[in-house]
């Protein structure tokens, strides 16, 4: 199923180049202050890159709820520096750095990661750090699918808003470029997220 | 400047969470005196300012229509900052920049060394900042040198990681980095860019002093 999804870009230059390989969805992708006057309602998930300005997202986060009540999915990217919802807090960054410190815990099976290990997510050629060092931390009620170090902190996580729609976090740098740090076997763990992005889409078509 | 003579040091934040992050947390906090709004930059006035730093990935498409306003800031004496990718070049006239591809992983291969060194031993940012300070990688090389801008951190290669400028906007002046530590410390990541800001800032705030106290004598 063809999925359609908005790209919220706050940076110089081109998209991300992993999402302009991924097939058989369409990806707009808009700087970020243009975004305000678009019309989300279509769109199956919105994307918001680690680099958002998160004083912008906070003055439109009525349009952000409003996206959500309908229906929409907001995938966040980065910490959460400047809480834009009411779901989210301030990311809290781990004081330990070590290999314990930072290893991924897989805590719930989710078809988003079939096929990809928590273990390779710790290591990005030999180095552990770069998938998540912290928590955005979630609300009540959220599905954590992967952690970090002795104390599993929530790095990704899902939570159904009671209200409608959902909210995706991951708390760390941009998804698809710490995907895509191993070569070109990141793109079809990238593509099969926008597949079930749109799959299990409640936007109407 | 303030009142005890220390200079007033400004930043932009463009609204990242790595800006927010290093601007709000210690063990910088202390270091800027004002924190402005990338989008109300346009409506301040950056005279009561003596040194204004733009953050690593500001966004560059909404700093150009700020280009005369930033110039105008120099040309009255301020001190404007340029971090890694906020391409300048796009922006200010005279800047030559040449992007290579980031090699995140040259310190995987034992005793590899990525080249950065400072350019001039005597020059004063040399007191603030050594090799290990500036090295974690490259976004790409200020090429060509405009002849007013001053090498302060080159590859082995000799290519401009930063530069200082003292003439294009006297009495002001500007100075550009490709590289980006407060991407990376505001993401608590590479401690190496922790480091490259213990030394940048204390050294804009000393070089700026001196300025300003060699221009009033």
């Amino acid at each position: 199923m063809a999925g359609q999804f908005l790209y919220v870009q706050n940076a110089y230059g081109g998209p991300p180049p992993a999402l302009t390989k991924v097939s058989g969805h369409q990806i707009h992708f808009y700087q970020q202050y243009d975004t305000d006057r678009l019309d989300w309602t279509g769109y199956d998930a919105v994307l918001l890159s680690m680099s958002a300005d998160q004083v912008h997202l906070g003055e439109i986060s009525g349009k952000l709820a409003a996206y959500l009540d309908a229906g929409g999915t907001l995938l966040i990217n980065g910490h959460v520096a400047r809480p834009f919802l009411p779901e989210l807090r301030r990311y809290e960054p781990m004081a330990k750095r070590g290999l314990n410190e930072l290893t991924i815990h897989r805590e719930s099976a989710h078809p988003l990661f079939e096929g990809i290990s928590a273990a390779s997510l710790t290591l990005r050629k030999g180095v552990a750090g770069f998938y998540g060092r912290g928590s955005n931390p979630p609300p009540e009620g959220a599905l954590v699918i992967h952690s970090v170090g002795p104390d599993h902190v929530a790095v990704d996580w899902l939570y159904e808003r009671p209200q409608g729609g959902r909210i995706f976090v991951h708390s760390g740098v941009e998804l698809w470029a710490v995907l895509m740090l191993e070569g070109p076997q990141g793109l079809p763990v990238i593509q099969k997220f926008f597949d079930w992005l749109a799959e299990t889409s409640k936007v109407a078509a | 400047m303030s009142a005890s003579g220390k200079p007033v040091m400004a930043i932009i934040d463009g609204g990242q969470h790595y800006h927010h992050d290093s601007i709000t947390r210690e063990p910088f906090k202390d270091f800027f005196d004002h924190v402005v709004y990338l989008r109300d930059v346009a409506k301040t006035d950056l005279s009561a300012f003596d040194i204004l730093i733009i953050p690593c990935r500001t966004n560059a498409y909404f700093l150009a229509p700020l280009s005369g306003q930033l110039q105008a800031f120099m040309r009255e004496g301020g001190t404007l900052v340029a971090m890694g990718e906020t391409f300048p070049d796009s922006w200010l006239p005279d800047i030559g920049f040449r992007p290579m591809q980031t090699n995140f992983w040259w310190w995987l291969t034992p005793g590899a060394d990525l080249g950065l060194r400072m350019s001039d031993p005597g020059h004063a940012v040399s007191r603030y900042l050594g090799k290990d300070d500036v090295t974690f990688h490259l976004h790409g090389a200020f090429e060509p040198l405009h002849p007013n801008q001053k090498s302060l951190v080159e590859t082995a290669e000799g290519e401009c990681q930063m530069f200082e400028d003292v003439v294009s906007y006297a009495p002001g002046r500007l100075v550009a980095t490709t590289l980006d530590p407060f991407f990376h410390h505001g993401a608590f990541f590479m401690p190496a860019t922790t480091r490259m800001l213990a030394g940048m800032l204390p050294w804009l705030s000393e070089s700026e002093a001196e300025r300003k106290a060699a221009r009033t004598a």
